[in-house]
């Protein structure tokens, strides 16, 4: 720490990038005319200036901006921009996005507009499409999460325990396939399911047991979206990994207790917060997938995020696709505060510090 | 342990299988798709210099994303100083304000903008709305990132330098910038990951003359396939992984709290 500090303090007595670059063009020159340009006193005289220059420009512009009045309510000038952004274009955005949910229908011929009326929810419940897609969008995003939690439990449970020097190494190439486009990796898994030429069906084949119908089918958004969640639910793991006490793990195996015992016992109830944690990133997130559904389902599965775009951007049924997904938010986020709160009571009863992340 | 290493192997390959199977496939010698490739060519490279909407929609993605990469810092600095260096009332409900875009599906923020463009503001989208779209993906995490790196800034040195003499504006520009860089490098660098990642939102706002690179990729795919996609695809993510290595690179170098 006190070596950074000295080298902080080093940059900025020689922070004066502009200036040195100065020097190097005097001596560059002198180099090349072969005699001296300017006299050592000029050249300090020079750059000098020059800083006198700077310093008054800093405190003018320190004291224009730096007002006593700017120190104290400054936070309102800071907070403008995010302010307009996320007000208007968010949150002013989404409240306008309702109200078309409550609009009257397009066809509906009528002198006085009507403001309020829950056209498109009672034809939702009308069509056994929409209701059929969001049922299957819960399925899969539990399916998914589920599938996430046993590998992601694996991998941080491997994390935790690897004590080699390429733990780090190990943690970062997990981020890889997350940062890469998403699109592009989806892609990548289609190829791969693709039924006559993909590598995956034609190695079920070589084994014997035929080829593997997965693209276009339930499993195959399933293997997209894993792959492409997966990281959401290593990281709150490993984050209540690190949380976990040694010595409680040593004590337990000193008295005796079989390894999986000490795992059942001691490790899993103090990983419970990030088991919470992570699967309800995961399964926001998977009920919500765009990428998934619309290249691996291949028209063939009908979810909520690829449902609603065609009846958004197909039809043109705008409110609609709008009702399709807010209904399914809705739905979504009561699951995950029902699974909040029956978590969070399971926590409370055996003492275990519920701080989520 | 051993049985879990082999776990482990086969959830990397897990991970990783796409982008190597994009990757090969690229160079096949076949006109269809085929992983391992058949022979070795760069054809479906060159190829790529044909397609001149790619070329359009792939300078239209650095444009969007190089200005959503600035405005975001820029704007991430601003937010990140007001929350962590001044006391104020409403900061808690600020913070969730800031930080709901995550959690909310893009596909529902997309169709939101499109509307409040469309019908509210009366316009036809474009690249400022785009930005805006992408701008609402990329702030949280370059609030968080920065604000974490503001946290970490030596107070005593800041008053050192005021003690000293310095102005206000030599103690932002000397100390507290050159403090928090890593912190900015990597809120920029992940923003323009995320912006040039960014599906949902430009897939909603999309016109039919104005496609960012990833969704013209996404209609390609929905109606065709052939190796030159793949070559597309291989491009896209070697310049992914620059820009990793670019966040990865400083986010370890900000010093976070053990």
């Amino acid at each position: 720490m006190e070596s950074r500090r000295y080298c902080r303090v080093d940059s900025v007595v020689s922070g004066r990038l502009l200036l040195d670059s100065i020097v190097l063009i005097l001596n560059s020159r002198e180099y090349v005319s072969g005699h001296d340009f300017l006299s050592i006193g000029d050249k300090m005289s020079v750059l000098d200036s020059l800083e006198r220059v700077r310093v008054k420009m800093f405190s003018f512009f320190s004291r224009v901006i730096f007002t006593p009045r700017a120190q104290r309510l400054g936070y309102w000038y800071l907070l403008t921009p995010a302010l307009v952004i996320f007000g208007f274009f968010f949150a002013f955005s989404l409240a306008m996005f309702l109200k078309v949910c409550f609009g009257p229908p397009v066809t509906f011929v009528e002198t006085r507009p009507l403001f309020f009326t829950l056209y498109y929810f009672v034809h939702l419940f009308e069509q056994p499409v929409y209701i059929q897609s969001i049922v299957r969008t819960i399925k899969i995003a539990f399916v998914s999460t589920m599938i996430c939690l046993g590998l992601g439990y694996v991998t941080a449970l491997f994390l935790h325990w690897c004590k080699s020097r390429y733990a780090t190494v190990l943690l970062g190439l997990l981020f890889i396939p997350l940062l890469l486009s998403g699109i592009v990796q989806v892609y990548g898994w289609k190829i791969i399911l693709e039924e006559p030429t993909g590598i995956f069906p034609r190695l079920t084949d070589l084994l014997g047991l035929g080829m593997f119908h997965i693209v276009n089918t339930f499993w195959g958004v399933v293997v997209g979206i894993v792959h492409l969640h997966l990281i959401f639910m290593v990281l709150p793991l490993l984050v209540s990994f690190t949380k976990v006490d040694p010595a409680l793990e040593e004590a337990a195996q000193s008295l005796g207790a079989h390894p999986m015992k000490v795992f059942y016992h001691v490790i899993l109830p103090l990983t419970l917060p990030g088991i919470t944690v992570g699967c309800l990133i995961t399964f926001v997130l998977s009920a919500f997938i765009v990428e998934g559904p619309c290249i691996l389902g291949g028209g063939r599965v009908h979810l909520v995020p690829n449902l609603s775009f065609d009846v958004i951007i197909g039809m043109y049924n705008w409110a609609q696709g709008a009702v399709l997904g807010v209904i399914a938010l809705f739905l979504v986020l009561l699951i995950l505060g029902v699974f909040y709160v029956i978590m969070r009571r399971v926590m409370r009863r055996m003492n275990i510090e519920e701080r989520l992340l | 342990m051993r049985v879990l290493k082999v776990v482990m192997v086969l959830i990397y390959a897990f991970l990783f299988a796409p982008a190597v199977v994009i990757i090969g496939t690229s160079f096949t010698r076949t006109g269809y798709i085929i992983f391992p490739p058949r022979g070795l060519t760069l054809k479906w490279f060159v190829r790529l210099w044909e397609m001149k909407n790619f070329h359009y929609a792939f300078f239209f993605s650095v444009k969007i994303a190089l200005i959503t990469t600035i405005l975001s810092v820029v704007i991430g600095l601003l937010i990140s100083f007001a929350l962590v260096r001044f006391q104020f009332r409403s900061k808690a409900f600020l913070q969730l304000l800031f930080l709901s875009p995550v959690v909310t599906p893009p596909l529902l923020i997309g169709f939101a903008l499109l509307h409040l463009v469309v019908v509210v503001l009366h316009q036809s989208p474009s690249s400022f709305f785009f930005v805006i779209g992408h701008l609402l993906v990329t702030l949280p995490f370059s609030i968080v990132i920065i604000s974490e790196a503001l946290r970490r800034v030596d107070k005593n040195l800041e008053d050192a330098a005021k003690t000293l003499g310095s102005t206000q504006l030599d103690v932002l520009w000397f100390i507290t910038l050159p403090s928090i860089k890593f912190g900015i490098m990597a809120a920029g660098a992940i923003s323009s990951l995320l912006s040039f990642n960014q599906v949902p939102i430009s897939l909603m706002l999309a016109r039919i003359d104005l496609h960012t690179f990833p969704t013209e990729i996404f209609n390609y795919i929905r109606y065709a396939s052939d190796p030159s996609l793949t070559a597309l695809s291989t491009l896209f993510i070697f310049l992914n992984l620059i820009l990793i290595a670019i966040g990865g690179f400083s986010i370890r170098k900000i010093p976070w709290q053990q």
